[in-house]
């Protein structure tokens, strides 16, 4: 099924279809979902009104978790399948997940001040996810450093799996160490939170997840037409040279 | 197996030896970066001698993977790489013969020098065993580590940086459980074993990530 979309033109009509339904999804939900989180919520027994922070906090984490395994899966089609299309995939998300990653790390050290007493403290959830974001960097690092496309998709690819390990060791941190970050509120079966709190949490996160789709899919449509202006480019080009006799034959003083 | 593992480990050891000292530029590295952080961090050496153990762990990361930039690219660009391919060899005995000789002619004069920095940065003397454990326990994860950042690498000019911006995130954690072995204080710690743990996986993992990714530089 996965190679039938790899077609780019394939690609390109379905993703007209999907692009505005996830813009759509990413404005219906996000903008809710911090209305509730201002104006509906309640405040926290404990925390007061400090902890709507987490409304952008864990949205955006999950997103920039979802946003690495994404590049980790599609690193592993462009390298096993040599898909050009999953190694645009996995190029264009890269950035993405390293802007979510830094917003998360950002809001939480906002968070953890009032909360801990510090912006930042060297606990397993906290080094773990700054090292996603290292890795994101690295990534990115290493794709504009290989000139060669072919060499830069495999390198890259291998690069980006490597990394991978450090998932788990994000999701699980705060099970494994005793540590000063809270562990998972809410999980697929049920919630420990309010339940005003934990749906407002459930639509922000569809809506994270819905952006990020979204950035990728018009960044992958952007990217492949830059690659198709450079085939257009290449092309004329190649004709240059007799133009470019014509032109002097006819006009000498140019 | 066993021969094609000698041939590459005396290859790589003789070549060091002819190098001119290339092998003892990790050690220098080593040795200046544990001055300059006594200089930043002033003459209180009772305060010194209980981050020794850190800046010493710290100053071995770096150092092993300053080191390691050239490890393959040199065969690759000069064709012996492919003359090893060609001749059927494998490219995962090759890898590890090739790690395991930077560690003998690159780490272990820097292991040799740690206990020294370590007393010179004011740490007890009696630390300076475990101190050498917990280098031999991580050493492998550390070069092994390096190494694939430097076969990824491989086919670029002056990967320097970028080697240790790739090896860096995944460095984290054989430095926090290696720092924590030593601070720990006795040989089968938990930390101890975690290190043991991660060197083990890299093991598996690095011999087989480099071996992919020089196959991709030979393509």
């Amino acid at each position: 099924m996965l190679s039938y979309f790899a077609n780019p033109v394939r690609f390109q009509a379905l993703s007209k279809w999907i692009s505005p339904i996830l813009g759509i999804g990413a404005i219906i939900l996000i903008i809710p979902s911090w209305i509730m989180a201002l104006f509906i919520v309640p405040a926290d027994y404990q925390q007061g009104d400090t902890f709507r922070i987490m409304y952008v906090h864990v949205p955006a984490v999950f997103a920039a978790s979802g946003a690495y395994a994404f590049l980790a899966i599609a690193s592993f089609f462009s390298f096993v399948w040599r898909h050009p299309l999953a190694d645009t995939a996995a190029r264009v998300a890269a950035p993405i997940g390293a802007a979510f990653t830094f917003l998360g790390l950002f809001t939480g050290a906002l968070w953890g001040k009032p909360m801990w007493g510090a912006y930042w403290v060297w606990d397993a959830r906290l080094t773990s996810t700054l090292v996603m974001l290292f890795l994101f960097l690295g990534y990115m690092a290493i794709r504009a450093a290989i000139r060669d496309e072919n060499s830069s998709a495999r390198i890259g690819a291998i690069a980006a799996m490597a990394g991978a390990i450090n998932l788990p060791i994000v999701k699980y941190s705060v099970e494994w160490w005793s540590s000063l970050h809270q562990s998972a509120s809410i999980s697929l079966s049920g919630s420990e939170i309010d339940n005003s709190m934990s749906t407002t949490l459930f639509v922000g996160i569809i809506g994270y997840f819905c952006l990020f789709g979204w950035l990728v899919i018009n960044n992958m449509l952007s990217e492949l037409d830059a690659r198709k202006a450079r085939a257009l480019v290449i092309r004329s080009s190649d004709q240059r040279p007799s133009t470019a006799s014509k032109q002097m034959t006819e006009n000498p003083d140019a | 197996m066993m021969s094609q593992l000698k041939l590459i480990i005396f290859r790589d050891l003789l070549l060091a030896t002819r190098s001119g000292g290339n092998w003892a530029q990790g050690s220098i590295f080593f040795i200046l970066f544990i001055m300059l952080a006594a200089f930043a961090l002033g003459p209180d050496q009772a305060e010194r001698g209980f981050i020794a153990p850190a800046l010493v762990w710290l100053a071995v990361t770096f150092a092993s993977q300053l080191s390691l930039s050239q490890l393959f690219s040199e065969d690759l660009n000069d064709g012996s790489l492919e003359c090893w391919i060609t001749d059927n060899r494998s490219l995962s005995i090759y890898v590890i013969g090739k790690v395991f000789s930077h560690w003998i002619s690159n780490f272990a004069p820097i292991l040799l020098l740690s206990p020294f920095a370590a007393v010179m940065l004011g740490a007890d003397i009696s630390s300076a065993p475990i101190l050498i454990v917990s280098l031999l326990v991580g050493g492998p994860a550390m070069v092994l580590i390096g190494g694939m950042a430097s076969a990824l690498t491989a086919n670029l000019r002056g990967a320097g940086l970028l080697i240790v911006l790739i090896s860096g995130p995944l460095l984290a954690s054989p430095l926090i459980f290696g720092v924590g072995a030593v601070q720990a204080g006795t040989i089968n710690s938990v930390a101890m074993k975690l290190l043991g743990a991660i060197s083990l996986f890299s093991l598996v993992l690095g011999p087989l990530i480099s071996r992919l990714a020089l196959k991709i530089h030979l393509e």
